[in-house]
């Protein structure tokens, strides 16, 4: 992006599209853009142009922070605008790239973000020593302005904004160092955090250009089904009622449109059925309406026949990730031994905010208002099934309601786009019920793992095998092989055993499976935590101790370990709690998407076998902390969610289809059932890593490790439910 | 025909059986309160009829006829509102924001109906999904809200 540029600095919002230049470019002389991120206005506001979209992490705060870290200005001058489409927004894996997800955010824009701040300042400083005559190195700036103290002359940046934006964008700009930050490392306040109490923040479902039609689907239950037959007279005949069609499912939105190349025709099942009408309600009771009949598909899937294939392999030899030494050697000279099976079921998203998306296809040309994860992504899919090229697509994100990584998956967008190309000149807005939403999530897989552990005589460990068997969304969507789906952070644990092999076996799943907050670690923080759990209780020590005694490599992980149980006050054994219950702590460490998280869990059960989760301890090393603040919630948020899947979520499937409904046989965690929480950040100059998802794989281990403290009975199957206490002695001995 | 008064306009809905949600975000226009699950179980739709909390997705526009809707966006003009909306502002409550209107808009009906409540009684008493995790956030948002009790404070965030 050239200087000079103008841009209309706007706050993100939803506006009509403008397709005779893309809004970044519509002409205001009062905006100029210094560099891709970075326009200012002349009475010094500050539009930071951010690829990354706002799902509840906070990246719309943490992103400005950055800018204005270098840039010198104060948050309140910021005004936070979806950037364009192009590829300078790729900032991850060197260009390539600019999805929201795998915690990536702050990780790939710490340097490119502080650089656009830096250069747009230096082009301000430029401008005033040219201004003013005098030398750069002499001025200085804070707060948006710029001073000379020697001439005792001071400038505010709008004033120099028309001068910078003609000069030459520099590069190489020195970046702060960390002693000297002002913004990062405290905790602003989030930008989004007024409109978000108001009830005026837009969300994907609140866009309502002139003349929008609303459409709701029916998908084929059985995932996959087409339809065979449609009677859709007595729904046309409904008030407000436009138009029935069938569309295509869109189930492989990733791999036939975002990542295929154009003129590759996506493999489409077309099982849905789309009523389109003048309102969400008109459309929706329309919809009872309709006759469908559907074919094909996954029918013969059901989740537990998939947990008995599954297990009649946990004894296989799998595929090599990872090895070191000779594990079976050393299985088989051990002194003593264990092994476990573990096993986690389908969980769903329940994004608060159901799927939806707008799409108006009007003049060869396309715009698509929706919550998602990759704009790029979003475009190629408009483009495919309009036949239009990329640049004919203007995307227009509004807040997610909630992400968890469901929105990678855009079948819902497929879906309206395809609404849209039948009803040209028409925006159309199509909302999924919360029953569609459940039914056709893509699911947290069902992995199977299985464990060996082998001890010498003096309870040293010296071999550990860890095998995961299931399937992956990577796979699905053809982003990557069996591997790295099932794998991922199996094989980036710290414990030093000098005999080791993590490995993998395939095992195809028919419905759609995806990304889910923390992705591999969901499964593997419960795995690995809650068997070296039981390898500590093998050789009969203390949890924290025995992970201790395997992280002399590994010092960062010790430094979280230390740091929670010295927060959590760590007891190793029950005790009898002023509530009169026995209480019990467990602990977990997991490493997930570059961050170390240390977790403890204080619980209790009652009469019934119903576990309280009565506080959460966290630690946790992300190198620099760009916002406190966010960074807690972030924390916060991901104990909730992996402690909500551990307790009580599982989607269960039988002939093909998901048999839940909604929330009252998806149950989420209350408010009830929220624990206390607190959490630190392990002092750190390393450069930052991702929170959006590390602090959700170690609850469910950290829970199921306090439950064996105190009732003697190991979990390895998700949810935990209420317990089934093995006597009544060990009910009765938790209350007194 | 059903004649609704929403945030003090009124607006007519043709279908009395009409969800006040829809008729309140698609018909008056007013996108802040939102659908999560249509079924009155999330509760992110929550209203205020005569000033008591209603899940508007499962309540027939019949059933607000010749009362006093209100909605999120007209909250602040009430005195308690404000400062509960500054209250979640302050507590840094919002993660993505989706469910918020209605956990705000079911805070102020519990305050309004017990105005010093102890910690307990806020626990019980929110009923809001969110799955952003931002429960102990709310429930610190509606200490800070309240009134302070007669009796001898307790609570850390009331200090």
């Amino acid at each position: 992006m050239g200087a000079g540029v103008a841009v209309g600095a706007m706050v993100l919002t939803v506006s009509l599209p403008s397709f005779s230049a893309p809004p970044h470019l519509t002409t205001r002389k009062s905006t100029q853009q210094l560099n891709a991120f970075v326009a200012l206005e002349p009475n010094g506001s500050v539009t930071v142009l951010t690829p990354f979209v706002e799902m509840g992490q906070g990246v719309h705060t943490a992103i400005p922070m950055l800018v204005a870290e270098e840039l010198d200005v104060s948050m309140d001058q910021i005004n936070v605008r979806e950037a364009p489409l192009g590829p300078e927004y790729r900032l991850h894996f060197g260009g390539k790239s600019r999805y929201t997800g795998s915690s990536l955010t702050i990780k790939s824009a710490f340097i490119p973000l502080r650089q656009a701040g830096a250069a747009a300042r230096a082009m301000l400083l430029q401008s005033a020593a040219q201004e003013w005559n005098v030398p750069f190195d002499e001025l200085t700036t804070a707060a948006g302005h710029v001073t000379h103290n020697a001439s005792n002359r001071t400038a505010a940046y709008g004033e120099l904004v028309a001068i910078a934006a003609r000069l030459t964008p520099p590069k190489d700009v020195p970046l702060k160092n960390q002693t000297d930050f002002r913004l990062i490392g405290t905790p602003v306040d989030r930008l989004d955090a007024v409109e978000k109490t108001q009830g005026t923040a837009q969300f994907g479902i609140d866009v309502s250009p002139p003349d929008l039609l609303v459409a709701t689907v029916k998908q084929s239950p059985v995932f996959g089904g087409s339809i065979r037959r449609l009677d859709k007279e007595a729904a046309l005949k409904m008030p407000g009622v436009v138009s029935v069609e069938i569309v295509p499912n869109g189930t492989y939105s990733i791999r036939d449109y975002a990542i295929a190349p154009p003129n590759q025709t996506p493999k489409e099942s077309f099982g849905t059925v789309a009523v389109i009408a003048d309102s969400f309600w008109h459309a929706k009771t329309a919809m009872e309406k309709v006759t469908v009949e559907y074919e094909g598909g996954s029918e013969g899937f059901s989740d537990q026949a998939f947990s008995k294939k599954l297990r009649t392999r946990a004894q296989d030899k799998g595929v090599i990730s990872k090895s070191k030494g000779d594990v079976r050697a050393a299985l088989a000279g051990a002194a003593s031994s264990i092994n476990a099976v573990y096993e986690v079921p389908f969980l769903a998203h329940m994004t608060m905010e159901p799927m939806n998306c707008t799409a108006l296809f009007k003049d060869g040309q396309c715009t698509v208002w929706t919550g998602h994860q990759d704009a790029d992504w979003i475009a190629k899919i408009a483009a495919k099934i309009l036949d239009i090229q990329l640049d004919k697509v203007n995307v227009i994100t509004p807040f997610l309601g909630g992400g968890f990584g469901r929105r990678a998956n855009n079948d819902y967008v497929v879906q309206a786009v395809s609404i849209a190309k039948k009803l040209p000149g028409q925006p159309i807005k199509l909302i999924w019920s919360r029953e569609e939403d459940i039914q056709h999530d893509f699911y947290r897989p069902k992995i199977l793992a299985s464990f060996q552990a082998g001890f010498d005589s003096e309870g040293n460990p010296t071999a550990y095998r860890h095998l995961n068997i299931g399937d992956g969304g990577q796979r699905q969507q053809g982003l990557a092989s069996h591997a790295p789906a099932l794998m991922d952070s199996a094989v980036n644990q710290p414990y030093d055993i000098p005999n080791k092999s993590i490995e993998y076996l395939f095992e195809e799943i028919p419905i759609p499976v995806g990304f889910w907050r923390s992705v591999s670690g969901a499964h593997n923080g419960f795995f690995i935590e809650s068997f070296v759990d039981e390898m500590a209780d093998a050789v009969s020590d203390d949890p924290i101790a025995f992970r201790l005694r395997l992280l002399g490599r590994a010092p960062r992980f010790v430094a979280a370990l230390n740091l929670v149980s010295e927060m959590a006050s760590w007891h190793g054994k029950p005790w009898k709690a002023d509530d009169g219950r026995m209480h019990a702590m467990g602990v977990a460490l997991h490493q997930d998407h570059d961050t170390i998280a240390a977790q403890i869990a204080e619980v209790s059960v009652d009469q019934q076998g119903q576990p309280t989760v009565h506080k959460v301890w966290c630690a946790v090393d992300c190198g620099i902390v760009i916002n406190p603040s966010i960074a807690t919630m972030q924390i916060e948020g991901g104990i909730a969610f992996g402690l909500s899947a551990a307790l009580m979520e599982k989607v269960e499937v039988l002939d093909g289809r998901v048999t839940n409904n909604n929330f009252y046989d998806y149950p989420v965690l209350t408010a009830q059932q929220m624990p206390d929480i607190e959490v630190r950040f392990v002092d750190s100059d390393a450069p930052p890593t991702g929170l959006g998802e590390p602090a959700t794989p170690p609850i469910p281990a950290a829970l199921c490790n306090a439950l064996f403290t105190l009732t003697g009975e190991r979990i390895r199957s998700l949810p935990v439910g209420r317990l089934q206490l093995q006597s009544l002695n060990t009910s009765d001995a938790l209350i007194s | 025909m059903v004649k609704l008064n929403i945030n003090g306009a009124t607006q007519e809905i043709d279908d009395p059986e009409m969800p006040l949600l829809w008729a309140i975000r698609e018909q008056a226009g007013l996108t802040g309160t939102k659908f999560g699950c249509g079924s009155g179980i999330c509760g992110a739709c929550t209203i205020h009829v005569d000033g008591d909390a209603v899940r508007s997705c499962i309540t027939p526009a019949s059933f607000a006829e010749g009362k006093d809707i209100t909605t999120i966006e007209a909250l602040s003009k009430n005195e308690d509102g404000h400062l509960l909306q500054q209250a979640w502002i302050d507590e840094n409550v919002p993660q993505c924001g989706y469910c918020q209107s209605g956990q705000i808009m079911s805070a102020a009906a519990f305050l309004k109906n017990n105005p010093s409540p102890t910690d307990e009684e806020i626990r019980a008493g929110m009923n809001v999904l969110c799955r952003c995790g931002t429960y102990l956030r709310i429930h610190a948002a509606i200490a800070r809200a309240a009134q302070p009790s007669d009796e001898p404070l307790t609570d850390d965030s009331k200090l």
